[in-house]
């Protein structure tokens, strides 16, 4: 299955959207794939042509075009049109002796 | 309406982001008298009468005297130990003077009597016991949407009706986007994020009102300087008349609070340091200061908190990266404490390419066997992450496929940033 990292932004290649997901709106013209928490940085999709879906938390992005994902510290990265999952890395804490999603 | 921009107006693009970059990231002492013209020009504009105006050395000082004016309860013990004295004399400072500007003459006298009486015993005691009810309704309700936000929609169809959608386009990408990059995303969206930061629950909520409430100032530099471009390289002199007012606060103080009697405006920072990247950086104090201390502490774009910044590389230990939960953050840390001296902690399982496997129980009590994944980011030069796996994992290769959900399925992308 075709697979994209950006940063900590997992993007992998799925054949449909489950039903039922519900667009997220763009926010100053932009998708916002993922959001940081200590920079403001954020990794974003500027072109028309994509959609991000959600469904009880987790995003998918509908492309219909080639788009590209930004971010302030990662170089560009070319999206081929198609159904994608996005997912976050995670890892695990030692100290809490648990794991958990990246946070940047 | 204006379809093609001239050679000669495109060749000004740089001139509008040097001059809006240039004011944004201003480190001068406010222009009281151009910023007070501008503010009393903008409520006219709206229709208001103008405001009394309240100096204030920062916008956290801004946020916390209104805080205090419209909640009328303490809030010293809400705010992070982190803010230091100094802007607690200026918050003391600042209310009085609101306090004053906000009651009638003829009450004035006695209440500034009052106000000062104790000043000796106990400043901040005293500021919060003289502002009463009738202070705090004069103060009334935010007018921002009046002076600021309104006009901005009302300059942003005019502008918008005169030019076509290419010469628009070209002009944000050319000359908003990158003062928005210089100015806003680089220290303005830090200040605010640090204003927020700086204050618990009790009065976050009234705190986080009075930065969404705010005019930015200085930091208001990349819309500003879009609509200087279209009125000073295109001519649109009648459809950006209104932002008059708003370009002299901005060129000559940092935020403001604007009510509908008064307005809180804070001076602009008076340390900016950034690398050579346009981050804000700093290794030996705060990366953004304003006149009373308040400050921001941050290594290459990533705010820190002081004691990162401040402890020397060789006093910090490696708990102090592997505790740290945000990536960005422990990055810098990485970087401060060096990447060969946080192996020398571990033990290397694998190292293969740019990743190198290492069990870093010896830094967890009890813990047999603690693997973290180190990696070279493939995008910045020197830029180290070290990531915590499951102690499932023996491999890099195990350790990408769990980091990425599942230890059984191969994390193999075809791109990688």
């Amino acid at each position: 299955m075709f697979q994209i990292q950006h940063g900590d932004v997992l993007i992998k290649k799925v054949n449909k959207l489950p039903e039922n997901c519900l667009r997220r709106e763009r926010r100053g013209g932009r998708v916002i794939v993922a959001a940081g928490e200590t920079t403001g940085h954020a990794h974003t999709i500027l072109d028309k042509g994509c959609v991000l879906w959600e469904l009880k938390g987790e995003l998918y992005l509908e492309a219909t075009d080639p788009v590209t994902i930004t971010h302030e510290e990662h170089r560009p990265l070319a999206i081929p049109p198609g159904i994608y999952q996005i997912g976050t890395v995670k890892e695990y804490d030692y100290f809490a002796d648990m794991e958990r999603n990246v946070v940047d | 309406m204006i379809n093609v921009l001239t050679p000669e107006q495109r060749g000004r693009f740089a001139e509008f982001v040097h001059k809006w970059t240039t004011i944004g990231l201003s480190t001068e002492q406010a222009d009281r008298l151009l910023a007070e013209n501008g503010l009393r020009q903008m409520y006219r504009d709206s229709g208001l009468n103008p405001p009394r105006i309240v100096w204030c050395t920062s916008p956290l000082v801004n946020g916390l005297t209104r805080a205090i004016i419209m909640q009328r309860e303490s809030v010293r013990e809400s705010v992070e130990e982190s803010v230091g004295a100094s802007v607690w004399e200026s918050v003391g400072e600042s209310v009085r003077e609101s306090v004053q500007a906000s009651v009638e003459a003829s009450v004035r006298a006695s209440v500034r009597e009052s106000v000062w009486a104790s000043v000796e015993e106990s400043v901040w005691e005293s500021v919060q016991a003289s502002v009463g009810e009738s202070v705090q309704a004069s103060v009334e309700e935010s007018v921002q949407a009046s002076v600021r936000a309104s006009v901005w929609e009302s300059v942003w169809a005019s502008v918008g009706e005169s030019v076509g959608e290419s010469v628009w386009a070209s002009v944000w990408e050319s000359v908003r986007a990158s003062v928005w990059a210089s100015v806003w995303e680089s220290v303005g969206e830090s200040v605010r994020e640090s204003v927020q930061a700086s204050v618990e629950a009790s009065v976050r909520a009234s705190v986080w009102e009075s930065v969404w409430e705010s005019g930015y100032g200085q930091h208001d530099a990349n819309w500003l300087g879009l609509y200087d471009y279209f009125r000073e390289a295109c001519g649109l002199v009648s459809q950006t008349k209104k932002l008059e007012g708003i370009w002299a606060v901005s060129k000559s103080a940092g935020w403001y609070l604007p009510h509908k009697n008064i307005c809180w405006i804070s001076e602009r920072h008076n340390v900016l340091r950034l690398n050579g990247r346009g981050r804000l950086h700093c290794e030996s104090g705060p990366a953004v200061a304003y006149p009373d201390g308040f400050g921001i502490y941050a290594l290459n774009g990533v705010r820190m908190k002081l004691e990162y910044v401040m402890t020397p590389s060789e006093q910090l230990s490696p708990d102090t990266v592997l505790k740290e939960k945000s990536v960005d953050v422990r990055r810098e840390l990485l970087r401060k404490i060096g990447v060969q001296r946080m192996k020398d902690y571990g033990k290397t399982i694998e190292q293969a390419g740019d990743y190198s496997l290492i069990d870093m129980a010896s830094v967890f009590a009890g813990t047999p066997y603690a693997p973290h994944l180190l990696m070279l980011n493939p995008s910045i030069p020197d830029t180290w992450h070290l990531e915590g796996v499951s102690p499932e994992c023996h491999s890099i290769q195990q350790a990408i496929n769990w980091r990425a959900g599942n230890i059984t399925v191969e994390w193999k992308p075809a791109q990688l940033s």
